[in-house]
């Protein structure tokens, strides 16, 4: 304990060394929390998007139906008794049938198009909750209520109450016109859902389409991302033959393109990281060797080197873990404050519907990383004083004592 | 005096190699992995803005506020006669190409399956002045009058589609009524851009007689020269002089805006990962200076009890620390022109011949990008941060007593 001691008061006797190397590792600290908090956020946000709100974990629909989706057609659908087989595969967290199909609103002189997705909504729920969104309610089951976006009402001039006239087709290509009371508002900041959208009750629309027992899709969610791989092949050998199961990295191209954005911004954090621990080592030799002296004459009053060596892990554990702390702090704070205030990248106004993006940007922070990153920096710490400190330790005392500093 | 200081700051970083190589290395890294990324990320937006031009806008484009409003408007209400505006626009310095385009909703069929295509009915021979498309050709470029096609790859794989094939093409007239064209596909597009990949050509004066169009199109493309904004405006001036309050002229930028501000919002991420790495980069040159000054306190009494002033003392080692910030700065903007160059140059091509897609073109090699404001912005920054660091311990122990400084 004796060499604890000299470490402490080493660490208080050179102050401003001390708070350089602190610096550096809190700098460290707070550089990869934030890089990686932020990286995560934007990748997290689009799959997340694109998963609960259009792809599922894994979605299965009509094999014809991927072409003809733009279209919102209805002639490939998949049938709903699907949904008793799929509920009893286990790892399944959400299963959720949906009918998407198009409409025009008319309102006075103008008419508007809109995407009509019909829920089941304690299913739907599940998957996407989307209910943390809604302002007002849900349309209760078998009643002509609807829940619109909230920028597509505001553009409408419609609020929460009024009523509203839907024209859509029927599978069968006859045109009907039905009022429906707007009941609650959706309030996303996606474009997707805010811009063009309705939902209405699953079992109404079967009926106004004249397909009961029909979806245009199912979509599914595993407990665990990593989990879908196996789930495929189970969900594959229940689905009919001309209906396909699609994985969530399969949905569409932008989702591989995001697979390819993702492994640039890894690199990117690589490189980060890479420098941080750079700065770190670099700074900790630049201490250790100016106190080669030092070693020597603890050397020449007995200290084995292996006795200066823990003296010196003990400076860098103290050193690491402190300036974890202090780094950890601020980037951490930092975190947590755009996780909820979010950051504004652009005009939401202007993003096409495709894009699973809020014009936010919503860092993610996390105690895994948080754990990991000053787990690491603690460790690099302490490789950075093992390296220079196990080389002085071994000079013979009468070399050390002549050296520089 | 200043040249035996300046001696004096060198012989001290020799003395003191490692160190210096270290610093050194720290802020070469630092700066040259801030340019390359730079690069890398203004590649990407470059080469996606430029096969948008070249593919899909050109420089300026006149076209039906309606469309750009919505993008997803396939109709043919807004087609206008732009007869009214070559005469106009032929005047003008700047526009040194244009091309008509209309663009149709169109079904595909080979025989056995069909699909949902943009159709894009193109002047075979003013086509080539405004856009790269034939770069990419397989097979032979469209003739005026004919009833030829030629098909994106995309659509090709999905329709098992080969050059000499039949298809027909199912579209609807401007009154409404359904047409079908036998087409003979005379070449298949494999461009770099997604959705030129899914778009089918026509010959420009067969769309328009097969649709019942006469002269209309739904976009006038142009190529222009010289300030791209003196260009727009005298376009702009044009379509007002015609009172056509329905069009409008669209630079590229606004006709591709979606891309835009999927630009725009990665550029945002990149720039905060670029500060973080100049952050890192910054403390820890500053750190090495620092340290390195600190420990030599003895040194400076010395100095002092030989009768340098603390001017000079300040100034040597202000001198040392601007020493490790250029070289480390130099040694890092060196390093990234040489890669920078290799980028520019020769390219690489990281994404192998994965389509992208969705609306992004990105595809096939990437190339860097000189933005000399941040080659430069790099190399100053690091040798402002070098010099400061060095000033103010420099300073404090230079205003020390010799006595002082020497018993540390």
């Amino acid at each position: 304990m004796i060499l604890l001691r000299i470490a402490l008061r080493n660490l208080g006797r050179a102050k401003t060394r001390t708070v350089l190397s602190i610096i550096s590792i809190a700098v460290g600290v707070f550089v990869v929390l934030v890089s990686k908090g932020f990286i995560d956020g934007i990748m997290d946000q689009m799959y997340d998007g694109t998963i609960r709100f259009a792809s599922g974990h894994i979605r299965i629909v009509h094999d014809q139906y991927p072409a003809k989706e733009q279209l919102l057609s209805l002639h490939y659908t998949v049938d709903d008794d699907l949904l008793l087989d799929l509920d009893e595969v286990p790892g399944l967290v959400a299963v959720s049938p949906r009918l998407r199909f198009g409409g025009l609103v008319s309102r006075e002189a103008t008419t508007q198009s809109v995407r009509i997705t019909a829920i089941d909504g304690q299913r739907e729920e599940a998957m996407s909750g989307m209910s943390r969104f809604l302002v007002g309610r849900w349309m209760l089951p078998g009643t002509r209520e609807v829940v619109a976006g909230g920028a597509f009402l505001d553009k409408a001039g419609l609020v929460v109450g009024d009523r509203i006239t839907v024209v859509f087709n029927t599978a069968f290509g006859a045109m009907r016109g039905i009022t429906f009371e707007i009941v609650g508002s959706l309030e996303s900041g996606f474009v997707m859902l805010d811009h063009d959208s309705l939902f209405m009750d699953l079992n109404l629309a079967q009926e106004l389409l004249e397909i009961p027992g029909e979806v245009t899709e199912i979509t599914l969610l595993a407990g665990q991302i990593d989990a879908v791989e196996g789930l495929l092949s189970t969900v594959e050998a229940l689905v009919p033959t001309g209906t396909s199961a699609i994985p969530w990295y399969a949905h569409s191209e932008m989702v591989e393109y995001l697979v390819v954005w993702d492994s640039v911004y890894i690199f990117m954090y690589l490189i980060i990281v890479g420098l941080s621990t750079f700065v770190v080592i670099n700074t900790m030799i630049m201490v250790i060797n100016e106190r080669t002296r030092e070693i020597g004459m603890l050397s020449a009053l007995g200290l084995s080197p292996g006795q200066v060596l823990r003296m010196f892990l003990w400076e860098g554990g103290i050193i690491g873990i402190t300036g974890a702390v202090i780094g950890a702090i601020p980037g951490s704070l930092l975190l947590l404050i755009g996780e909820r205030t979010g950051l504004e990248l652009y005009d939401p106004a202007s993003l096409d519907a495709q894009y699973f993006m809020t014009p936010k940007l919503y860092p993610t922070f996390s105690t895994s990383i948080l754990t990991y990153v000053m787990i690491l920096a603690v460790l690099v710490t302490l490789f950075a004083v093992w390296l220079p400190s196990r080389t002085a330790a071994k000079l013979e005392p009468s070399v050390a004592l002549r050296r520089n500093g | 005096m200043a040249g035996i200081l300046t001696k004096l700051a060198f012989r001290n970083l020799w003395r003191q190699r490692r160190r210096t190589i270290l610093t050194c290395l720290a802020l070469a890294f630092g700066i040259y992995m801030v340019i390359i990324l730079d690069s890398f990320v203004g590649g990407m937006t470059e080469m996606a803005g430029r096969n948008i031009v070249q593919l899909q806008t050109g420089d300026v484009q006149i076209q039906a506020h309606a469309y750009v409003d919505d993008p997803t408007d396939r109709s043919l209400d807004h087609v206008f006669a732009y007869s009214d505006f070559t005469d106009d626009l032929r005047q003008l310095d700047q526009v040194s190409a244009m091309t008509p385009r209309l663009s149709f909703a169109a079904e595909l069929h080979n025989g056995m399956d069909d699909y949902h295509v943009r159709a894009m009915g193109v002047d075979p021979l003013t086509d080539p002045d405004v856009f790269t498309t034939q770069q990419y050709l397989a097979g032979q470029w469209l003739e005026p009058g004919q009833q030829q096609v030629v098909v994106g790859a995309r659509v090709a794989q999905l329709l098992d589609l080969t050059v000499s094939d039949y298809v027909i093409l199912l579209t609807r007239t401007a009154n409404n009524a359904f047409q079908a064209l036998d087409l003979e596909v005379v070449g298949i597009l494999d461009t770099p851009h997604p959705e030129v990949n899914l778009a089918v050509y026509v010959p420009l004066d067969m769309a328009q007689t097969s649709l019942g169009l006469d002269q209309a199109i739904t976009s006038l493309h142009m190529t222009v020269s010289g300030s791209a904004k003196s260009a727009y405006e005298a376009i702009s001036s044009v379509v007002e002089q015609q009172n056509s309050t329905a069009l409008g002229a669209y630079t590229w930028e606004q006709a591709a805006e979606d891309f835009m501000v999927m630009a725009q919002s990665s550029r945002a991420i990149h720039s905060m990962l670029l500060s973080m790495l100049i952050l890192i980069a910054i403390v820890g040159v500053v750190n090495a200076i620092l340290l390195g000054a600190m420990e030599r306190t003895r040194e400076i009494g010395v100095l002092k009890a030989m009768g340098m002033s603390e001017r000079e003392v300040t100034q040597e080692f202000v001198t040392e620390a601007f020493g490790i910030g250029f070289v480390g700065s130099a040694a890092g903007v060196l390093l990234a022109l040489l890669t920078n160059w290799f980028l520019v140059e020769y390219g690489i091509n990281p994404y192998g011949d994965m389509d992208l897609g969705a609306g992004i073109p990105l595809r096939g090699h990437l190339y860097g990008v000189w933005n000399w404001t941040i080659i430069a912005g790099a190399f100053m920054v690091g040798i402002l941060a070098s010099v400061l660091a060095g000033i103010v311990p420099a300073i404090r122990a230079a205003g020390k007593s010799p006595i002082w400084a020497l018993r540390q």
